[in-house]
C-alpha cells in the first residue's frame, strides 16, 4: 500500500483551490500548461515523476527536463509528469494542511509514482532533494525505503561524483540520459512482472551500462581520513561505471510546455552542438560532455520552425558550450536570416568566441543590442589565460571589444574567474586594467553611453577535470581579489559583481566529497539549509555547524592539494576522458604550455577509443581527428 | 489594418494567471495562430492588443473583451479558424468581430463588471451578512495602504444559491471605470469571510455604450 493512498488527486485539487490564492505566483503549482502531456494514469504501466528540486521558474527553463519529458511520454507504456521545489510560502501550507508534494499534471501524490527522476545540474541543490523526499512524505535514506516506495533516481552534471549524495539515491545516471530512460523503463517493466524484490531490480539495473547503485559499495577511508577505495558488496555489479552517451543527438524536442507565467528564459532552447574540443582546464562540462556531436542546420531550422509553431515563443536560444565551434555556424546564421528574418523571432547565440568573426554572426542575426555583447576570457593576463588553457591574445580581446562597439553595442559583459591555480594579486590587478582599457575603447567610439559589466567568479576544481588536484583559494586571497576589483572597478560606465565566496565554497565541497558528507547534508539540511542557489537562503551556519557535528571539516574537501598518488572518491566514474590524460594536462598547465582546440589536433584523451564501437556501429557520427603524436614536454 | 474584436473565456486552467501574464499568453496564442499582426514601433516591438479590463489572479471570466490590430484585413471565419486552432487550455474563444479602427479604446467605455461569487464553505448567515453590507452607507477598504469606500461602487449585490447545502453563490455589480474600481474580493473580505474561501468570475462588463 502506497503511504499516501488518502491523498487522492481529487482531494489534492480541491485543497488547492484555497491555498494556491493565498501563495505567490500560485501558476507554479497548478499545472494545465499548453503542451502538458497527460496520459491515462490507470491504463498506463509506468508512472515516472521528473522532479527539477529548485522552483518551477527556474526548473521549467531546463532543457534535460524538457528532452526526458519528451521522450518518456512517447512510450505508450509509460507517462512522465513535472514536480519542482515548493517554494517557501507554498511548502509552508502544504505541511500546515499536511498535503504531499504532487505531481502538476493529474495532481498525484509523488510517492504514487513507481519512479522519481531528480535531475541535478549543479551541487547546491542537494539539500532541496531532501526537502522534496520529506515533503513527498518519503524516506530520506535509501535503506530505510522498501519495495512499495518509489524507486529514487538522479542524472545531471553533478551527480559525476554521485558519492555525497549516495546514501538517498537508488540508483545513478551516469552520462546522457536519453537511452538510458529507455532502459530502465523496460527493466522496471520486466522487474514488475518477476513480482521480485527491490534488490533484484537494483541488480537489474545495475546491469545497464551508466547506471550506478551506490549501495552495492562499501567506501574505505585511510587513517588520515582520505579516501581509500570502495568495495563492492554485490558480485554482479560494475567495478567502473563508464558515463552513457548517445552516438547521435535525438530529434530536438519543439513541442515545449509553455509556462503561464514568467521563467528565467522565455525562449525555445535548441542545443546545436553538444561536447567541446577547447578543452578549458577549469571546465566540468567541457571535459564531461566529450564527444562533439552537432545537429545538422536543416534540423535546426526545421525544429524552429516546428516550435514556433508549437510554442508562439518569440525568442530562440541555440546552445552549445562554444556555438563559434559549431562546423555550419556561417550557414547556419545565413539559413536563419533567410527563414525567420521577418518574424519578429528573436535569436540568441551565447558561448561565442572572443574573435571579430562573432561580431560578424550577432550583427548577421540581427541581435538586438540591448542585452549587450558578452565575452568570457575567464582571465586578464595571457600566462593566467595559458595556464587555464583558454590562450586568447590580449591584441585579439581589444580588437574584438572594438569591433563590437564599431557595430553599435555600447554596454560589454567581461565574465572573470579570480582564484586560478597559480594566480597573483596582479593577475587580479590585471582584470581591473584590461577592463578599464575595454572601458577608454569604448569611450572613444561609442562616447558616455559605454557600459562595461565586469562579472567575476570563484574558480572551483571540479572533478573529472585537469585542476581536480588543485586547492581551492583561500577565503582571506579571495576576499583580498574582490577588494582590489572593488577598489578599483568604480565609476559610472563600470559595474563589478561577483559571487560570494562562501556559495563557491560550498558547491566545492559538495561537488569534491565523499560519502562522508551524506550526514553533513542531512544535518544541514535538519538545520533549516534549503535553497543553496538562493543568495538570500543559504544558512552557512548551518552548513558549519553539520560539519562540526559530523567531525569533519570543510577544508579538507575544498583546500587541500591533492597528491597525485591519492584516490579521488570518483575514481569509478568513468567520463572517457582518461586520467592520465587530466594529470598530463594539469602538470603542463604549471608550466604554462597550452592544448590548443583538439580539433586542430588530437591529443588522445580516451575519448576516442573508449567509444569506439558506438562510433562505428552508428556510422562515424562525431568528429575525433585523426591521431597525431605530439610531444609531451 | 483591421481591428478585430475578440470575445472570450479565462476558464479554470489559467485562474492563477494574472493580467500581465494573460497578456503574454494572448500574444503567443495570435503568434501561433499565424496572424498577420499588427506590431508597436520602438525599441522592443509588441503585437498591438489591448484587454479591456484587468482581472486580478486567481478570476476566471467570460465574456471578456480585447482588440487585436491585424495588418491586412481578413475574413472573420478565416481568422476565427486560426485562433481557434492555436488556443491553449484557459481561454475559449466566442466571437469576433471587425470594428472601426477610430473607435476609442475599450478601456475608455468601460462602466462596470459583473461577477459571480462562489463560497467554498458554506456561510450560514450569508443573507444577513449581505444585508449588513448594503445598509451601511460607506465601507472603508484599505489597498496599498490607502483607503478607498467601497460602498458607493457597489451597484447591486443578490444571492444567487441561498442554500447553505450547495455551493452559496452571489452575484454583484461593481463600478468600473479608469478612475476607480471595486473588487469582489475586497467586497467578500468586507462581509468578513476571507477571500480564499471564495472563487471569483467575472461574468460581463459593462460599457457607456452599446458595443457591436
Amino acid at each position: 500500500m502506497k503511504s499516501d493512498s488518502v491523498f487522492t488527486p481529487q482531494l489534492i485539487q480541491k485543497s488547492l483551490l484555497s491555498i494556491l490564492p493565498t501563495v505567490q505566483k500560485p501558476a507554479r503549482y497548478s499545472g494545465g500548461e499548453l503542451n502538458q502531456i497527460v496520459k491515462d494514469w490507470q491504463s498506463t504501466a509506468v508512472h515516472w515523476c521528473l522532479v527539477f528540486p529548485d522552483i518551477y521558474d527556474i526548473g521549467m527553463s531546463n532543457l534535460g527536463m524538457a528532452i526526458l519529458y519528451d521522450l518518456i511520454n512517447q512510450r505508450s507504456d509509460a507517462l512522465a509528469e513535472r514536480a519542482f521545489a515548493p517554494w517557501v510560502d507554498m511548502e509552508t501550507k502544504l505541511r500546515q494542511n499536511h498535503l504531499p508534494l504532487y505531481s502538476l499534471e493529474t495532481k498525484h501524490p509523488l510517492s504514487a509514482f513507481d519512479i522519481i527522476g531528480f535531475s541535478l545540474p549543479y551541487e547546491s541543490l542537494y539539500t532541496n532533494v531532501l526537502n522534496i523526499l520529506d515533503l513527498a512524505n518519503l524516506e530520506i535514506w535509501s535503506e530505510k525505503r522498501a519495495e512499495q516506495h518509489p524507486l529514487i533516481i538522479a542524472g545531471g552534471h553533478a551527480t559525476y561524483n554521485p558519492e555525497p549524495m549516495a546514501a538517498f539515491i537508488d540508483a545513478f545516471v551516469i552520462g546522457e540520459g536519453e537511452e538510458v530512460v529507455q532502459e530502465i523503463i523496460d527493466v522496471f517493466q520486466s522487474w514488475r512482472k518477476s513480482a521480485s524484490s527491490r534488490a533484484s531490480l537494483l541488480r537489474q539495473l545495475a546491469n545497464i551500462d551508466g547506471i550506478y547503485i551506490p549501495s552495492f559499495y562499501k567506501a574505505h577511508y585511510h587513517l588520515d581520513g582520505t579516501f581509500s577505495h570502495l568495495e563492492k558488496r554485490e558480485e554482479s555489479a560494475p567495478t567502473i561505471i563508464s558515463k552513457r552517451i548517445v552516438a547521435h543527438l535525438p530529434p530536438a524536442p519543439y513541442r515545449f510546455i509553455v509556462p503561464y507565467i514568467e521563467t528565467v528564459h522565455e525562449r525555445i532552447p535548441i542545443e546545436i552542438m553538444r561536447g567541446c574540443t577547447r578543452g578549458c582546464r577549469f571546465c566540468h562540462a567541457g571535459m564531461v560532455t566529450r564527444p562533439i556531436r552537432e545537429r545538422s542546420v536543416s534540423e535546426i531550422i526545421e525544429t524552429i520552425q516546428k516550435a514556433v509553431q508549437a510554442t508562439g515563443y518569440n525568442e530562440v536560444g541555440l546552445l552549445s558550450l562554444s556555438s563559434s565551434d559549431y562546423t555550419h555556424i556561417a550557414d547556419l546564421v545565413k539559413e536563419i536570416q533567410c527563414h525567420f528574418s521577418s518574424n519578429h523571432l528573436s535569436i540568441s547565440l551565447p558561448s561565442l568566441r572572443i574573435e571579430t568573426f562573432s561580431v560578424e554572426l550577432m550583427q548577421a542575426l540581427g541581435t538586438t543590442r540591448r542585452g549587450g555583447f558578452t565575452l568570457a576570457p575567464e582571465a586578464a593576463t595571457e600566462r593566467m589565460r595559458n595556464l587555464i588553457n583558454k590562450p586568447i591574445s590580449t591584441q585579439d580581446l581589444l580588437q574584438t571589444t572594438q569591433a563590437i562597439f564599431e557595430n553599435g553595442w555600447s554596454t560589454i559583459k567581461l565574465y572573470f574567474m579570480i582564484g586560478h591555480p597559480l594566480e597573483t594579486l596582479a593577475d587580479v590587478q590585471a582584470i581591473a586594467d584590461l577592463s578599464k582599457e575595454v572601458l577608454s575603447l569604448g569611450k572613444k567610439i561609442v562616447g558616455h553611453r559605454v557600459q562595461i559589466h565586469v562579472s567575476v567568479s570563484t574558480f572551483i576544481p571540479k572533478p573529472h577535470t585537469p585542476f581536480q588536484w588543485v586547492a581551492c583559494d583561500s577565503m582571506e586571497n579571495i576576499q583580498e581579489k574582490i577588494e582590489l576589483l572593488h577598489r578599483n572597478l568604480r565609476g559610472k560606465n563600470l559595474k563589478l559583481t561577483w559571487n560570494s565566496p562562501e556559495a563557491t565554497f560550498l558547491e566545492a565541497w559538495l561537488s569534491r566529497g565523499d560519502r562522508r558528507l551524506a550526514e553533513v547534508i542531512y544535518l544541514a539540511w535538519k538545520m533549516g539549509a534549503k535553497f543553496d542557489a538562493w543568495n538570500d537562503h543559504r544558512n552557512m551556519d548551518a552548513w558549519y555547524q553539520a560539519f562540526a557535528d559530523c567531525g569533519l571539516q570543510p577544508e579538507f574537501y575544498t583546500h587541500r592539494l591533492r597528491p597525485i598518488t591519492e584516490a579521488f572518491p570518483w575514481d569509478h566514474i568513468d567520463i572517457g576522458v582518461r586520467k592520465k590524460y587530466l594529470m598530463q594536462d594539469y602538470q603542463r598547465s604549471l608550466q604554462e604550455q597550452t592544448r590548443p582546440d583538439c580539433r586542430q589536433g588530437c591529443y588522445a584523451c580516451g575519448i576516442l577509443p573508449k567509444y569506439n564501437s558506438l562510433r562505428r556501429e552508428r556510422g562515424l557520427t562525431w568528429k575525433c581527428p585523426p591521431l597525431k603524436i605530439h610531444s609531451t614536454a | 489594418m483591421m481591428r478585430v474584436r475578440v470575445n472570450f473565456d479565462k476558464t479554470e486552467e489559467m485562474r492563477f494567471t494574472g493580467h500581465l501574464d494573460l497578456y503574454r499568453t494572448w500574444e503567443r496564442t495570435l503568434r501561433r495562430a499565424g496572424l498577420p499582426l499588427a506590431y508597436s514601433q520602438g525599441f522592443k516591438p509588441h503585437p498591438r492588443l489591448q484587454i479591456a479590463a484587468a482581472l486580478p489572479l486567481g478570476f476566471t471570466s467570460s465574456n471578456d473583451l480585447m482588440d487585436i490590430w491585424l495588418e491586412e484585413k481578413l475574413p472573420i471565419s478565416f481568422i476565427q479558424s486560426c485562433i481557434l486552432a492555436a488556443l491553449p487550455p484557459g481561454l475559449q474563444l466566442n466571437s469576433l468581430t471587425e470594428v472601426p479602427l477610430n473607435q476609442p479604446a475599450l478601456q475608455s467605455l468601460l462602466t462596470a463588471s459583473e461577477y459571480q461569487i462562489t463560497f467554498l464553505e458554506s456561510i450560514l448567515d450569508l443573507e444577513q451578512r449581505v444585508q449588513a453590507l448594503t445598509k451601511h452607507s460607506s465601507i472603508l477598504i484599505e489597498r496599498r495602504g490607502k483607503n478607498y469606500d467601497l460602498r458607493p461602487l457597489l451597484l447591486s449585490i443578490e444571492i444567487l444559491i441561498h442554500n447553505a447545502e450547495e455551493q452559496q453563490r452571489l452575484k454583484t455589480l461593481l463600478r468600473t471605470d479608469s478612475a476607480l474600481h471595486a473588487r469582489p474580493d475586497e467586497l467578500v473580505n468586507a462581509m468578513g469571510i476571507p477571500a480564499e474561501k471564495a472563487l471569483f468570475h467575472r461574468l460581463k462588463l459593462h460599457f457607456n455604450q452599446e458595443l457591436t
